[in-house]
């Protein structure tokens, strides 16, 4: 099974800053991705499709920096439907999304 | 010194993230919010704000347009960092001043280019501009000074016709009230020594202190009082503006060139002052001795009228003895007497002649006498 995210990315970041203050983003991103997507939840059932649409964009913006290019494109297309109003489906696309997150979050453990 | 940089974005990790790639080569604030953002900038004022464009609340486009209107934060660079597919939001963040964008996920060469090449230039229109503030600072000394050299090339052109040293000093006031100065001044010309200005007269505190000042020579200095000499003509500038250094050194230079300007037209009016003197000298000797030898002729002419009356007298004595001894005719002693009497007419009338003579010239004695004495009270005290 292919990873979500892009390896060399999530090295050459490492590298780049450290290990000490990556664990520390890292531990951020996961924080700030299950708070993001519990906010997302919360949109959904009020229907505010701007704060949704928000909440994807965060979540394409933190992924981004792992190279999670998979979680980014799903966010990225949520992003647009939910600009455009559009809330068709978006149940199913927030649970997918949620797995997708999870699944990131898993991968990326193994950098720690 | 190092640069500062304000990262305003709500997403922790992303906040985190620009500051691990950043805090090593600059100084680095963070703000979680549009809100904390502008409350950082007035906080630290940083050199560059790096904004998230889309933030709950207030949002990166309305953060720059806020920034962008106080003319205290307009020239701080914004780059925005913003993972925004959307070319009408870039556009409007460009209309509203942002100087670059930043796409996420960040490339950190990306990044740390933009921002070190966004730095430099804000560097060096720093320093264009107090080099622009500078150079208007210049122009304005450059006019100010002009405006004093102006001053002076007036005060060359009207005080070269003075005649008298009294004439100099008072366009010296008028120039040095110009420049808002207190001034006395003492002119030296061989033995005459002459005081003007704000009560400066001959034994004053001031006359005595410029008299002092003038052996010494140059240019002296005591706190507000300056003392400028020259070889006829010293001056004591009472209130020198020594709290502005650059106004004082100006004023130093140019109040130097005004008094060397001063000295040749006072070495002019003295050299004019004496010449006059030689000459009426040399007037009054001519007319004193004109007035003498015309005295000596009068004294000869009336010596003379004296010598012929009596001479005509003894004639006509010798003539009438001589008349009654020959035995003429009446009528041979009056054809005799009437030739004599004509021969005494004649003497009259050169007598006549010699009077009007005199008289002439004790007119031109009178006319001497009246210009020795107007000379005597013409000569000139300066």
């Amino acid at each position: 099974m292919s990873k979500l995210h892009n390896p060399s990315v999530v090295d050459n970041l490492k590298q780049l800053i450290g290990e000490d203050k990556f664990s520390v983003i890292l531990s951020s991103s996961r924080a700030s991705l299950e708070g993001i997507l519990s906010e997302l939840k919360t949109a959904y059932t009020s229907s505010d499709h701007e704060t949704m649409r928000r909440a994807v964009h965060s979540i394409k913006s933190s992924v981004g920096n792992y190279g999670a290019d998979p979680v980014s494109q799903k966010a990225e297309e949520m992003e647009l439907k939910y600009k455009a109003q559009d809330l068709s489906g978006a149940a199913s696309e927030i649970e997918e999304m949620e797995d997708l997150v999870q699944a990131l979050l898993t991968e990326l453990e193994a950098y720690l | 010194m190092t640069a500062s940089i304000l990262i305003v974005d709500d997403m922790t990790d992303s906040r985190l993230l620009l500051d691990a790639l950043l805090s090593d080569t600059y100084r680095i604030h963070l703000a979680v919010s549009g809100q904390e953002g502008l409350d950082k900038v007035k906080q630290h004022t940083p050199d560059l704000i790096l904004l998230d464009l889309i933030m709950p609340g207030m949002d990166g486009l309305e953060v720059c347009e806020i920034l962008k209107h106080d003319p205290d934060t307009q020239d701080i660079p914004i780059v925005f960092i913003t993972g925004s597919t959307d070319d009408n939001e870039k556009l409007k963040a460009y209309e509203l001043g942002a100087d670059d964008f930043i796409h996420k996920p960040v490339n950190a060469e990306e990044l740390t280019t933009k921002v070190s090449k966004i730095l430099a230039s804000q560097t060096s229109l720093k320093e264009a501009r107090e080099m622009s503030q500078m150079a208007q600072q210049t122009a304005l000394i450059a006019m100010t000074n002009s405006s004093e050299l102006g001053m002076i090339l007036k005060f060359m052109e009207s005080a070269n016709e003075a005649t008298s040293f009294e004439a100099l000093a008072k366009h010296l006031e008028e120039i040095t009230q110009n420049f808002g100065v207190i001034c006395c001044f003492q002119f030296n010309y061989e033995d005459t020594c002459l005081n003007f200005g704000n009560g400066c007269v001959e034994d004053s505190l001031e006359a005595r202190m410029i008299t002092e000042a003038r052996k010494a020579g140059g240019i002296i200095g005591h706190g507000k009082r300056m003392f400028f000499n020259q070889h006829y003509v010293s001056m004591l500038v009472k209130n020198m503006p020594v709290e502005d250094e650059d106004k004082c050194g100006r004023y130093k230079d140019n109040l130097s060139m005004l008094l060397s300007a001063a000295n040749g037209i006072a070495k002019t009016i003295g050299i004019g002052q004496s010449v006059a003197r030689q000459r009426k000298q040399l007037i009054k000797d001519t007319l004193d001795s004109t007035f003498d030898r015309t005295q000596h002729i009068m004294s000869l002419i009336r010596h003379l009228e004296s010598s012929t009356v009596n001479v005509v007298q003894d004639a006509r004595l010798s003539f009438e003895e001589a008349l009654y001894s020959l035995g003429l005719t009446e009528e041979q002693e009056n054809n005799l007497i009437g030739i004599f009497n004509s021969a005494m007419d004649k003497m009259d009338t050169v007598k006549e002649t010699a009077v009007e003579v005199e008289d002439t010239m004790t007119m031109v004695v009178k006319v001497f006498e009246k210009l020795l004495n107007e000379d005597e009270t013409s000569t000139p005290k300066d």
